[in-house]
């Protein structure tokens, strides 16, 4: 009994919404016009995040990026000014494997087989040169096998790999206003 | 496992708290006096470009000609104008494609221009400033445009201002769909979702 008391403590003191430890989601501005974000997310799984803005509480959300699971941190760059914007981050996982590559005039086209059957969709993962990681470069809506990238210099000697991802739950949500 | 149950609980309802003390929310950005306005619209198909709704596309690889399928919205003289819109390209085997245009009635001719390269690329025909790499296919994006006829034109790509451009005066008009510029081709298609107006 006394531990369940603490428990509702500890929900009780920190913001609304972030009592879940795997995904705090935290936002500052930066600058009157510049909104810098944070997490954590240590969970065993979690292949990466998307993070999604809108500028009302109940959406319509859009997606500013997917992010490798190593990313911490986003700036969101010169925003509207006298505006709230509401954030919120969205875990997904799912396994990858190698898609077959084609050269074309500008980039490289890829097949893959799709091996998942209640995929949220496809990311194409790049391993850039000198990069230790892979991060996601194009978004496929499920069922799909085959797309092209074109390729800017550095993604050309790249390394590829395509993921059947699930989203997972959502994270809480930050809500600030811009200034100036 | 009650306590986690509990915890959750309590998490729970200062979640329902902070959405009932939320303030009422507006959806247009930059601040003071938005009136939501209608502004009716005509659609406009040439070449081998085919609207369907809010589903616009180019079928066919042609490098000349006017290959367009867009909605033509209604024109505006003066104030400052707001458009909000959602595009998701679908498919693009082409290339430089505008998906939304300011037009100058006034000086007969299109004013801003917003057009993506094929690989995602945004960026304004007019001086090709890049505006974005957001556009890729299947991404949703988000676009503002704040109009203060005579005085300044303002993008917002997913939030973030990308592009401002002195504005003369005279009457405008908004477009949005695919609309093959000089240099571009086909195929493409476009989905635009969530088209708003306001004015003040």
């Amino acid at each position: 009994m006394t531990y369940l008391a603490a428990s509702a403590v500890i929900a009780l003191a920190l913001p609304a919404c972030s009592a879940e430890q795997e995904q705090p989601l935290a936002g500052a501005l930066a600058t009157p016009t510049d909104i810098d974000l944070d997490w954590r997310d240590t969970r065993p799984g979690v292949a990466g995040h998307v993070l999604e803005f809108a500028t009302e509480e109940a959406g319509p959300y859009t997606v500013l990026r997917y992010l490798a699971p190593q990313v911490t941190h986003y700036r969101h760059p010169d925003l509207v000014p006298h505006t709230t914007f509401h954030y919120r981050l969205r875990a997904y996982r799912g396994p990858v494997s190698r898609p077959l590559q084609t050269g074309l005039p500008d980039g490289i086209s890829f097949t893959w087989t799709d091996r998942s059957a209640d995929e949220d969709g496809f990311l194409l993962e790049i391993r850039r040169r000198n990069s230790d990681r892979y991060d996601p470069v194009a978004v496929l809506a499920p069922n799909t096998t085959t797309t092209d990238l074109v390729t800017l210099p550095d993604e050309q000697h790249a390394s590829y790999r395509i993921r059947a991802f699930v989203l997972g739950e959502r994270s809480n949500t930050v809500r600030l206003t811009t200034g100036e | 496992m009650l306590a986690r149950l509990r915890t959750l609980t309590v998490t729970t309802a200062l979640c329902v708290t902070s959405l009932l003390a939320a303030p009422h929310a507006f959806a247009e950005v930059e601040p003071g006096g938005w009136q939501s306005v209608s502004p009716g619209h005509t659609v406009q198909e040439r070449g081998c470009g085919q609207a369907d709704g809010l589903t616009f596309r180019l079928t066919c690889a042609t490098a000349s000609g006017d290959q367009r399928a867009e909605r033509r919205y209604a024109t505006y003289t003066g104030g400052t104008r707001q458009f909000e819109g959602y595009f998701r390209i679908t498919s693009l085997s082409g290339t430089r494609i505008s998906l939304k245009q300011t037009f100058n009635e006034s000086a007969a001719g299109p004013y801003f221009m917003l057009a993506v390269e094929r690989g995602g690329r945004l960026y304004a025909v007019h001086g090709g400033t890049t505006l974005s790499n957001a556009g890729t296919v299947g991404a949703t994006v988000r676009v503002n445009t704040v109009h203060q006829v005579g005085a300044e034109h303002r993008t917002y790509i997913n939030g973030s201002l990308k592009h401002t451009y002195a504005s003369p005066g005279g009457s405008f008009y908004d477009k949005l769909g695919a609309y093959r510029t000089n240099s571009g081709t086909g195929p493409a298609t476009v989905e635009w979702s969530g088209i708003r107006f306001w004015r003040k």
